[in-house]
């Protein structure tokens, strides 16, 4: 099994525990990860797919094409690079499409055919074989943690593109925590945005930091010790908006972050250090409890 | 969708030349670098402590991937676009 490695941009360049944490896990699940070289941002739905949608699309295809040169899927550890690349592989099925993106792309050598797309990691690691695996490996036990799952819009919807599990009921990531053997906990407005989506933290960061408030202080009163999410944009505006939170004395109790990738980690015994989970702004206290 | 529905609308509004500045702030950084946010030394310093390469292998460490993105942008129009909008 392999999948080529789409890093995007926040988590090379602003988290790299998140793609340190990753390659760690998929080494020792013994899945290959290639590296998709000279990969650029996705680009980032919301804002480039707001200003200009052919280029938007030229720019995802151009990336796919790289994946598709290895003959692989591309994985990805953002809901926004999901977003984006998987939307560009569905709009790309209309062969007219297609064929004027391939008609730009020859000019700077390139061509896509769609014969690979893009995986989100959680797709890649709840497959039986992979998630077996994981849970064989199981060092750490987890129990007596209670996790507050955040999902991110771009990883549920729109429904009919994603395709893998109910957008209003989704289930998946709380069950990996089950599995994991820590508590999931239920909280209010578990499908709010954290914040960041569509252009919202660069055009108007107190407005993305409302809903980053909102939806720490529910998932604090329900009992939290740390919130798990897919994404690494939602970890960057749910880590380091709540870091701008208590600087402007609007938050009081704030909650770790960890993407899906790192809490396994934790799980299969890694150090929290080789997980990057010192690079986080929000101190993981409960790992003295661990 | 609606959501398609106010993307077109927004595309429309770029078009006549509307657009937030930090938002053409993160175009800008796209058409120079290929990626949406600026890399840095202190950012090269923090993949190093987690033992990942200094330079992620993306259009970062390959500069014929950013010739591609540069004439990318320049046939679909949008560093064109981009430029003019930012005055």
């Amino acid at each position: 099994m392999k999948y080529s490695f789409f890093l995007g941009c926040i988590a090379p360049l602003r988290y790299p525990g998140l793609e340190a944490a990753t390659r760690l896990l998929f080494k020792e699940l013994g899945i290959e990860l290639l590296d998709l070289k000279g990969a650029s941002c996705c680009p980032a739905p919301g804002v480039f797919g707001s200003f200009d949608l052919w280029n938007w699309l030229l720019v995802a295809a151009r990336n796919l094409s790289i994946a598709e040169e290895q003959n692989v899927d591309a994985m990805v550890i953002c809901n926004g690079c999901y977003a984006t690349l998987q939307e560009a592989y569905h709009l790309l099925g209309k062969p007219e499409r297609l064929e004027a993106v391939n008609k730009v792309l020859s000019q700077i050598g390139r061509n896509y055919q769609r014969r690979t797309g893009v995986k989100h990691v959680v797709e890649v690691l709840m497959q039986k074989e992979v998630w077996d695996k994981i849970l064989s490996l199981k060092k750490r036990p987890l129990g007596g943690l209670k996790i507050a799952v955040h999902y991110g819009c771009h990883y549920l919807k729109p429904s009919k593109v994603r395709g893998h599990e109910s957008p209003e009921t989704p289930y998946h990531i709380d069950n990996m925590v089950k599995d994991l053997g820590a508590e999931p906990v239920e909280y209010v407005d578990k499908l709010m945005c954290c914040g960041a989506g569509g252009g919202v933290r660069s055009g108007n960061s107190d407005e993305a930091r409302q809903f980053t408030l909102t939806k720490i202080e529910n998932a604090r009163k329900a009992g939290a010790d740390l919130i798990v999410h897919p994404c690494a944009f939602c970890h960057f505006q749910l880590d380091t908006g709540q870091q701008e939170l208590l600087d402007q004395g609007l938050l009081k109790e704030p909650l770790p972050v960890i993407l899906i990738t790192q809490l396994i980690g934790l799980a299969l015994g890694m150090k929290p250090e080789a997980l990057g989970l010192n690079l986080n702004k929000i101190p993981h206290n409960y790992l003295s409890r661990l | 969708m609606i959501t398609d529905i106010v993307r077109v609308a927004r595309n429309i509004a770029f078009e006549e030349g509307h657009a937030k500045k930090p938002h053409l702030y993160v175009a800008h950084m796209f058409i120079n670098t290929g990626h949406s946010i600026k890399f840095a030394d202190e950012h090269r310093k923090l993949r190093e402590s987690v033992n990942v390469s200094s330079v992620p292998p993306t259009v970062l460490s390959y500069p014929e991937a950013m010739e591609e993105i540069s004439k990318l942008t320049e046939l679909s129009g949008f560093k064109k676009k981009v430029l003019e909008r930012e005055g």
